[in-house]
């Protein structure tokens, strides 16, 4: 019930601020890309696209929701109603995870991609890291400036190690670096499923863990304490 | 409902609110007033499981505030100082939501709105709202879940006299209905007409605790003042239990001389200022 109702909330604020609306557009100006390049190359062009933005959108959008909540003091108002932890962080990550989802299911039809299960399924687990990374950074900042400061850095550490690996050159220091996986099983090049799904696994919980810490001290922080 | 006892808190180390001690009952309004910067929000950050690391105790509904769990604000309704609400959502999406967050029975919000007079803008966006009407959803927005107790910080700041009168009623409607309410605000007439018990508040410590009536009669007693023309304007006062020995009063009266004449109780403000050497607003 609770759940639900932080689920739905998260869903129309999304909405309001049109979250939808610019996904959708997007979706339309990654298909005529996708359209746009030789046969050969569109599957890798798609997982390129699906990897670079709905899969990891997450962390951008996470910040400017929590910033909003900040803002506006609503977070004042959770605070003191009877919501978990869990299902505040939760409920963010299932909505944006349906929008990452869908747009990544959406490009890798588009593109004709053989494993289409494999790139939702891919879309997915890099939108829960990344909207997670999102909230741990998101939760201890209180200005836009400082938020995008934090954020690119984690996002270099994240991204550029996966386009090492698609371009060929291969090392396996990043066997089971999280966003390496994601990439890999988004573009159809998962081989090893049977420890990429549990170190991914393992990330996220890593993940949760730190997004968890950090909503409850950003609660407490309401009355003022600096943590 | 609410049991203080020996409270301590600092926000930087340097001790702030310093031994407070105080209960409150059910049914019962009680006040935190005092000046700007005394403790008054710091105080209900504390009661409402904000801040949880003082010293001493406070119990709330019976459970310790600093080891609450969540079920803890199932029974508490918070009206912060400040709006707190979702500003694209209008108000009746704003109420639905908070509304999915509690396990109680609610209250239903068209009951709610029309309680402060927004029915007809149920479905205005909260960002084109006025600051009245947003301390006005704010305020209900604290009702929603029927909480046994409730805290409220200045929810008559902002409104009109109408609007504050109606919002007074209800405050003193819930009262009546048996909740324990605690009510931050520094307007003294507020004090004196909705409170059981008010805690003089400065400096985060408690400087008096009484009803306002036993405050104001406790100090300052009632007075007469009157006005004559001698020369010009002249005014005297005097106690009004020694006015048989105001010979000067006594002679304006028999020549009917007097141009007016008043007797003022003190007021809250005045017994405030007098306690604590400071002005209140
Ligand atoms: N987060 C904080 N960190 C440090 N000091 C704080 C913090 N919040 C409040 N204070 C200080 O604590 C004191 C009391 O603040 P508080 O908000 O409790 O006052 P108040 O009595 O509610 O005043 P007002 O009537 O203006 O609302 C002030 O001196 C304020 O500067
Ligand atoms: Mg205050």
């Amino acid at each position: 019930m609770r759940f639900r109702g932080l689920l739905l909330g998260d869903i129309r604020f999304q909405f309001k601020y049109g979250f939808y609306f610019l996904y959708v557009l997007l979706t339309f100006v990654f298909i005529a890309v996708i359209n746009a390049v030789p046969a050969a190359f569109k599957a890798k062009t798609a997982a390129v696209i699906i990897f670079t933005d709905p899969a990891t959108l997450g962390i951008f959008f996470m910040g400017a929701i929590i910033l909003l909540e900040k803002s506006q003091r609503v977070l004042n108002s959770l605070a003191v109603s009877p919501i978990k932890i869990w299902e505040y962080i939760a409920a963010k990550v299932v909505s944006l995870s349906i929008i990452s989802t869908t747009v990544g299911f959406v490009l890798g039809v588009a593109a004709g991609a053989g494993g289409i299960a494999s790139v939702a399924l891919g879309t997915f687990l890099g939108s829960v890291l990344f909207t997670l990374l999102g909230i741990i950074i998101a939760a201890q900042t209180n200005s836009l400036n400082r938020f995008i400061i934090t954020t690119v850095p984690a996002m270099l550490f994240l991204m550029v190690p996966p386009f090492f690996e698609l371009f060929g050159y291969d090392s396996n220091i990043f066997n089971l670096y999280p966003s390496n996986i994601v990439l890999r099983i988004i573009a159809g090049n998962a081989e090893n499923w049977l420890l990429e799904i549990p170190a991914v696994a393992m990330w996220i919980i890593f993940f949760y863990v730190i997004a968890h810490g950090r909503v409850s001290k950003m609660l407490r922080s309401i009355g003022g304490i600096k943590l | 409902m609410i049991r203080v006892k020996d409270l301590s808190f600092s926000y930087t180390g340097k001790p702030f609110l310093e031994n407070i001690s105080f209960e409150v009952g059910r049914g019962e309004i009680f006040g935190f007033l005092g000046p700007s910067g005394a403790g008054k929000s710091t105080l209900q950050k504390i009661l409402t499981g904000l801040l949880s690391d003082y010293r001493g105790s406070a119990v709330v509904n019976g459970i310790e505030v600093k080891r609450h769990t969540n079920s803890f604000y199932e029974n508490i309704g918070v009206d912060f100082e400040f709006p707190s609400l979702y500003e694209k959502l209008t108000a009746k999406q704003n109420l639905e939501f908070f509304g999915l967050l509690y396990q109680r029975k609610l209250i239903t919000i068209p009951d709610l709105l029309r309680m402060v007079h927004l029915e007809n803008d149920a479905d205005k966006k909260v960002s084109d709202f006025s600051k009245g009407m947003k301390s006005r959803l704010n305020f209900i927005k604290a009702l929603l879940h029927n909480p046994d107790i409730l805290f409220l910080d200045e929810p008559t700041s902002g409104l009109d006299p109408s609007n504050s009168y109606d919002m007074k009623k209800i405050i003193k409607a819930e009262r009546d209905r048996g909740k324990t309410i605690i009510l931050t605000t520094h307007n003294m007439l507020d004090a004196t007409e909705l409170c059981d018990r008010v805690a003089f508040i400065v400096d985060g410590k408690i400087k008096a605790l009484d009803t306002p009536h036993n405050l104001i009669m406790s100090k300052g007693a009632a007075k007469l003042c009157y006005a004559y023309f001698e020369g010009r304007e002249k005014s005297g006062e005097c106690l009004l239990s020694h006015t048989g020995s105001d010979e000067l009063l006594k002679k304006l009266i028999s020549d009917n001389k007097l141009l007016s004449i008043h007797s003022s109780e003190p007021t809250l403000n005045d017994i405030f200022m007098e306690i604590t050497g400071r002005a209140l607003q």
